[in-house]
């Protein structure tokens, strides 16, 4: 589903993310931890197209992003760790705005933004503008812009900051649901134990490189992911 | 101390741009920073300042001989105030209260009186830079024209600065009555506009009556001396020659007014920021949503993001509104005025008017300055853009579409009045309504090409990229530029040719041109966009 090949991406001399390769399936979680700064966000974001790498290659479902980065787009949805979303507009004029840019048509936007708003209890707000909304609210409405359009492949960069247990805990479901149906995917996320219990495979990452990857029993074997992680941040 | 803090703070956010490279994440060299600030100045104190320069050599040897000097500093002061309060007032309200760091600041242990000090003298630098530009040449040319003495010179100089923080005041006060209001109402951005246009219409009607005051004034100054015997006229003209009495009644007054201003300000700071917070809860109504094409939903976003701004648009779209008024005014005024013309001018009267026509429709729409900021407008949201599957000219497409929509509109409305009331033949029609339009798609690429040259992404309060940042200058800059240019080869080789040939040429250049950069924003801008 997501196949990251030698990705190196520097910020004047100083590389942020160095050679990093890795390989997600369909059906899979993919955790990716690091300490601040690691590389976790420049890396999300190079996957997701919006920032411009300086070597490697990334595909999505084969398609190359480089060669063809629309329609890599088309088929992956990304959610950042601080969504900025256009306050200007009611959450559900954005969610419109999604949609038309997909294409998704009007009776499934309906159904699928009614269904969504429903399980994330946001109806009631989509009519009011975005500046209004909390930290947690917005979260919400960019999961919910996320899934609009039934990507094959979702990025997220530390999800579940600002969502409360109950919409954290439906986030949870839905990550699941998602790779159930053959999707896949990849976020990072500071919390541990949530790494631990979520995901299928988990990659770790320090000053740019990756240091481990693979599946949880490999990662971590008897230990806790918290004692490996700490483990190899010593080193 | 924390004054100081915060007034650095919002320097550096405000001015950024003179002094750092955001591209390549470097600070400017000192010869950029120069040429940056000189630009400034040569814009600000060569434009306007060359005009206040040209009315004070027009009246102020009339007055001195006529012993009216202080008449002559009531007419500079005057225009000192109106020009510093409609240059202040439609980002004050924003400068004062609508900061994106208004949450944080609040969070800090940090008194009000600081916050809004700071985001006062932010206010100062735009309200107090108009007046001085409108103050200081005719004091210059009046001190030329009497003599230089110490009394003119320092009392002068104190007479522009209480002015000056005049202006800041009467400023401040206006962006206080736009805030109380706003919290109020529901339809905050339309009201905003509304009493803003209000107070620009109340501008340009003492303007148009001040024209034809200092045309009798030059005339027979003599006839103005009973304005004297109007309290606080005299003295308040005295201030401005030196007399010390009431230049010290001037400036212990405008500090008192300053001091009341403060306390109004302070007082009510923390409740307006609050209130504006807060959004009536609307619960949301299910509603047939119809899908939209892609460029569609573009411009559509842009258009909310526009009518969701006063400042964006008092600032950035005022041209569409002049290019209303003035279809009107040609409308209703024009025929008869035409008609009395036609008695007494020389023949090619209808070819004159019909270039006059086309060209100040074309300048006027030209001070719209939509697409200049509309890339750094996106802010901290640019994200959402880039993650989308959308091509990069798509984007910049509908950025200029808004633009050309939002102005052309109205110059087209412009144009068809101005044919109605000329009745041209069938080229001076065509270039009525063509010409216009070139103006606007140049003015449209050439600003966002300085938009996504000139790129900030970083700020807190939109009224920085909107009206403060150097895309936006460089495209006024530019548009007075090409105007002037265009005006000066009439004079020089265009002469020769008929008015009607030379507009025509006119408008293929601006047509080339606006290719020309099209063509740069579609190869190169898309490439500069993804970069950001």
């Amino acid at each position: 589903m997501l196949r990251i090949e030698h990705l190196t991406k520097k910020y004047g001399s100083k590389a942020a993310v160095d050679d990093l390769s890795l390989h997600i399936a369909p059906g899979e979680i993919y955790g990716f931890i690091g300490h601040n700064g690691a590389g976790k966000t420049t890396t999300l974001r190079s996957v997701a197209g919006i920032q411009q790498f300086d070597t490697g290659e990334v595909f999505i479902d084969g398609v190359d992003l480089k060669r063809d980065p629309l329609e890599c787009k088309r088929r992956m949805a990304y959610i950042p760790d601080n969504p900025d979303l256009y306050d200007y507009m009611t959450g559900m004029k954005y969610l419109n705005f999604i949609a038309d840019i997909f294409g998704v048509d009007t009776a499934a936007r309906k159904e699928r933004i009614a269904e969504l708003a429903a399980r994330f209890e946001l109806t009631d707000n989509l009519g009011q503008p975005i500046a209004a909304y909390s930290h947690g609210m917005k979260q919400k409405l960019a999961v919910i812009s996320a899934w609009l359009h039934e990507p094959r492949l979702i990025l997220m960069d530390e999800p579940f900051v600002g969502l409360d247990p109950k919409a954290s805990h439906l986030l949870k479901e839905m990550m699941r649901e998602l790779c159930d149906r053959g999707g896949a995917i990849f976020f990072s996320t500071h919390v541990l134990e949530v790494a631990e219990k979520l995901c299928d495979k988990v990659a770790i990452i320090k000053e740019g490189k990756l240091i481990r990857s693979g599946t949880m029993e490999e990662v971590k074997g008897d230990d806790s992911l918290e004692e490996v992680f700490l483990e190899l941040e010593a080193e | 101390m924390m004054l100081g803090i915060l007034i650095r703070k919002q320097l550096r956010e405000q001015y950024a741009g003179w002094f750092y490279n955001p591209k390549k994440n470097k600070t400017r060299s000192h010869i950029a920073t120069f040429g940056m600030i000189l630009m400034t100045v040569v814009f600000g104190f060569g434009v306007f300042g060359g005009l206040m320069t040209a009315l004070g050599l027009s009246i102020c040897g009339p007055l001195a001989m006529a012993g009216m000097d202080w008449l002559y500093f009531v007419i500079v002061g005057m225009i000192g105030l109106l020009l510093g309060v409609v240059g202040g007032a439609f980002s004050a309200y924003t400068n004062l209260y609508k900061s994106k760091d208004n949450d944080q600041l609040l969070s800090l242990p940090i008194p009000p009186g600081d916050i809004i000090g700071s985001r006062i003298i932010s206010v100062f630098l735009i309200t107090g830079l108009f007046s001085l530009i409108a103050v200081l040449p005719p004091l210059v040319v009046y001190w030329i024209t009497t003599g230089f003495t110490v009394k003119k010179v320092v009392g002068g100089l104190l007479f522009a600065l209480a002015i000056a923080l005049l202006a800041l005041v009467l400023g401040c006060l206006l962006g206080l009555v736009v805030a109380k209001i706003s919290t109020k109402l529901k339809n905050r951005s339309i009201i905003t506009v509304l009493v803003s246009l209000i107070v620009m219409g109340l501008y340009y009607f003492f303007y148009f009556r001040f024209q034809m005051l200092l045309q009798k004034i030059t005339q027979d100054p003599t006839a103005f001396r009973k304005l004297e015997e109007i309290p606080g006229v005299k003295p308040f003209g005295l201030a401005g020659t030196g007399e010390w009495g009431p230049l010290l009644i001037m400036l212990a007054g405008t500090a008192a007014l300053i001091a009341l201003t403060l306390y109004l300000l302070i007082r009510s700071f923390y409740r307006i920021i609050s209130d504006t917070a807060q959004v009536v809860k609307v619960n949301y109504k299910a509603k047939n949503e119809g899908q939209k094409s892609v460029s569609r939903a573009l411009l559509g976003k842009e258009l909310k993001r526009l009518t969701s701004s006063p400042g964006y648009m008092l600032n950035a779209a005022l041209g569409s509104v002049f290019l209303i008024l003035a279809g009107g005014a040609v409308l209703i005024k024009g025929p008869e005025l035409i008609a009395d013309m036609r008695d007494v001018a020389p023949p090619e009267l209808d070819s004159i008017l019909t270039v006059v026509a086309a060209a100040v429709t074309g300048l006027m729409a030209g001070t719209n300055t939509l697409a200049a900021p509309s890339v750094s407008l996106e802010g901290k949201s640019l994200w959402v853009l880039r993650s989308l599957p959308v091509d990069s000219w798509e984007i910049l497409k509908a950025k200029l579409n808004n633009h050309v929509l939002v102005t052309g509109v109205p110059a087209l409305f412009c144009s068809l009045c101005c044919i109605l009331a000329l009745k041209p033949d069938i080229p001076g029609l065509l270039l009525i309504l063509i010409f216009p339009q070139l103006c606007i798609l140049l003015f449209a690429s050439f600003g966002l090409m300085m938009g996504v040259l000139r790129a900030n992404l970083t700020w807190t309060n939109e009224m920085v990229p909107v009206k403060q940042s150097l895309a936006v200058l460089l495209t006024m800059f530019g548009g007075m530029f090409y105007g002037a240019a265009l005006a000066g080869l009439y004079f020089w080789i265009g002469k020769k040719l008929s008015a009607v040939l030379y507009l025509t040429l006119a408008s293929v250049l601006t047509a080339v041109l606006a290719g020309l950069i099209l063509l740069w924003l579609k190869k190169r801008g898309t490439k500069r966009f993804e970069e950001l």
